[in-house]
């Protein structure tokens, strides 16, 4: 029989080399003291394994041979280094991550948000009903509480309900591992973890002693009971210790199932919360198990976490986004959330990543949005524009003002519309319709709309409308205006006074004002009078009097400045100089 | 076929225990994935009817995993069949494989 060792099997398992560094490993004296034997037979790795106090793992690295590590005595060492089919022992050197990973999981729910805030689930309870949980990790020590055992882990373990197979331990460091300086960071990170060992080291377990399990954390009072396991079939008494546990008041959490068909037994009973698993880009792999009984979708592909041994492996499946939602459970009912109350604080909050409900249920975890946190700084960036709105159509106009309407994006996401005038943009709106005002009568205008979404991405342009403003146009042409003639007029005031004859013409029809100055240039430019006319239409002729005061025989010279404006602003004009006669 | 399957039965006091090895007979590696913690599936029938299923009333872990089988290389997997009523009976192994089939057959008597 060929031995496949557990780390050859999980292949896909990207145990966690990188990044850490090894310990010094300094020898204490008399202590048993962790060791690797390098063994060349199958004999050696069984005489290994005998003489260990504990066994950590058996690694098979095919040809080269297998290797022991275990803690063993001084003297276990001496004998295993006389065997000449033992190839090496050393000490067993400590490795340290550097630093702390949050792994993407974690991020994309927004968890780190929630911790950010101080909330770790500190003062709940949460079971990890499966494999067992590896009960001196250093990554889950600080976190762990109680152990139960109801299929004993095969092999030299510390406790019964130790992890002989990997997959628990994985699943608790996803809902909780410890939140500090090293490792990863689980979605919780401060909840106490029990673990209930109901799987055996080969990833199974009899529907029975899972029950057991099940009523065993809903008679402790735990808050939280998850189930990354699952079958295409349940049982009765699965199902009524399903009932019992939600009648106690524990939340049951299970993964939806790896056959990619509809939702897994005991996911797919109404008092457990069913969990889909999703991709970093948000997609359901087709794997995931989907259908009506999906209450959520979790991070569940490619994910790091803690394993078995005080390592850390990569792992796949809806095992791994049940643990998610579990840890934020957790944190919710550490804040007295009662199970109902966590389970619909979870589905309220969730977001929606445009799967259907088949396949998200309420919609992908968000850790921030159930504790009424920000969660916009999402991992994944929205770049995808939302679609065009259609239909725009105009209903009233008057001379300055348009009323256009349109049909919505069909997209979810939109945030805004935004108008456009003539190809520049005017005002924007979060409905449907708006009315533009400010505008020109008698002009022409094209009118497009387009959908804005959260992120800022916009659509392309609805169909364009052109419509023409109701009214006479303003017109762009500047008015003209001339001077035709400048006569003083002889009275017997101290005064000279100017009649001035003028005319003013626009071709868009819209005079509006006349303006007439008279500046003494003699005196340096003294203004001695400024009359206004107001005109209209197309064109005017007119004579104003202008009068420079006590400049009667003075001889001084001006200048007279003729100002035409239109309804538009804009101006034309003349000018001309005459003197006073001197009399 | 490429993989090679073999059940071997042993009775004993716990019952009936199997043994099922698939082992890859070809050139070429061969990749096994799964999808659960579900890789092989032991059904014991006395002929007419199926007496007993391994994976009846069982749960499995929901990680999937893979293995590249290496040409000559297998993989083991053991199921014990508690408490049989004395006959003659057939025992069929099937790898629970999206990649690869491999099945084997045996005859037990109790």
């Amino acid at each position: 029989m060929t031995r496949i060792s557990r780390r050859k099997f999980l292949a896909g398992a990207t145990l966690g080399v990188g990044g850490l560094v090894t310990g010094t490993g300094a020898a204490t004296a008399g202590r048993p003291q962790r060791h690797v034997v390098g063994t060349r037979t199958a004999a050696a790795t069984r005489a290994a394994e005998r003489a260990a106090t504990t066994v950590h793992h058996t690694l098979d690295f095919g040809g080269i041979g297998q290797a022991v590590a275990g803690v063993f005595s001084a003297a276990a060492i001496t004998n295993l280094r006389r065997r000449p089919d033992v190839r090496y022992v050393e000490v067993d050197a400590p490795v340290h991550a550097i630093g702390q990973t949050v792994p993407w999981g974690v991020d994309r729910v927004d968890a780190e948000v929630a911790h950010a805030s101080g909330e770790t689930g500190s003062g709940a309870n949460l079971a990890i009903i499966d494999t067992g949980i590896d009960s001196d990790h250093p990554d889950l020590v600080g976190n762990l509480g109680d152990g139960v055992a109801f299929v004993t882990a095969r092999g030299r373990y510390a406790q019964p309900w130790d992890d002989d197979d990997g997959h628990g331990t994985h699943c608790a460091g996803i809902a909780d591992a410890v939140d500090d300086s090293n490792g990863v960071v689980g979605v919780a990170g401060g909840t106490t973890l029990h673990a209930v060992k109901v799987l055996d080291k080969r990833g199974s377990g009899y529907t029975s002693d899972v029950a057991a399990g099940i009523e065993y954390v809903a008679d402790q009072g735990w808050d939280v009971g998850s189930m990354s396991l699952g079958a295409s079939a349940g049982t009765q008494t699965l199902q009524d210790a399903c009932t019992y546990a939600a009648n106690l008041g524990t939340l049951l959490v299970a993964a939806a199932g790896n056959s990619g068909g509809a939702v897994e037994y005991p996911a797919t009973y109404d008092t457990v919360v069913a969990v889909s698993a999703t991709d970093e880009n948000d997609r359901l792999p087709n794997w995931s198990c989907r259908g009506p009984a999906v209450d959520l979708a979790a991070p569940g592909v490619d994910i790091y976490s803690t394993y078995a041994g005080g390592g850390y492996a990569t792992l796949s499946g809806t095992s791994m986004a049940c643990p998610h939602v579990s840890g934020a459970a957790a944190m919710l009912m550490a804040t007295g959330q009662t199970a109902s109350q966590a389970r619909s604080t979870l589905t309220s909050s969730a977001e929606d990543v445009g799967l259907s409900s088949n396949e998200q249920g309420a919609g992908l975890l968000d850790v921030a949005t159930a504790f009424g946190l920000d969660s916009s700084d999402d991992l994944s960036v929205d770049t995808t524009a939302p679609s065009a709105p259609s239909n725009l159509s105009t209903s009233g106009v008057t001379d300055t003002s348009v009323d256009l309407a349109w049909d919505a994006s069909t997209s979810k996401d939109v945030d805004h519309y935004q108008v456009y005038v003539d190809g520049s943009a005017g005002p924007t709106t979060a409905v449907t319709s708006i009315t533009v005002s400010g505008l020109s009568a008698g002009t022409s205008y094209t009118f497009t709309v387009t959908a804005v979404d959260g992120a800022g991405n916009e659509s392309g342009a609805s169909n364009a409308v052109t419509v023409t403003t109701t009214g006479t146009s303003a017109g762009n042409a500047a008015p003209t205006g001339t001077i035709t003639g400048v006569t003083e007029i002889d009275d017997p005031s101290p005064h000279a006074t100017f009649d001035v004859a003028w005319t003013a013409s626009d071709v868009d029809g819209n005079l509006s004002t006349v303006t007439l100055t008279l500046t003494d240039d003699t005196t340096s430019g003294t203004r001695e009078a400024t009359s206004s006319t107001a005109v209209g239409g197309s064109s005017a002729s007119g004579t104003t009097s202008l009068k420079a005061h006590k400049d009667e025989g003075t001889g001084h010279s001006y200048t007279v400045q003729l100002t035409v404006t239109d309804g538009s602003g804009s101006t034309g004009g003349d000018s001309t100089t005459t003197t006073e006669d001197g009399q | 076929m490429v993989l090679a399957g073999r059940l071997d039965a042993t009775l004993t006091n716990d019952g009936v225990e199997f043994s099922f090895t698939v082992t890859n007979a070809g050139d070429d590696p061969v990749l096994l994935a799964f999808d659960s913690g579900f890789l092989a599936e032991f059904v014991v029938s006395d002929g007419e009817r199926e007496v007993w299923r391994w994976s009846d009333g069982r749960l499995f872990t929901q990680v999937r995993s893979s293995e590249t089988l290496e040409p000559g290389g297998s993989l083991t997997r053991d199921a014990t069949w508690p408490d049989p009523t004395p006959g003659a009976y057939e025992a069929v192994a099937t790898l629970q494989s999206a990649t690869a089939d491999a099945e084997a057959r045996t005859d037990v008597v109790v």
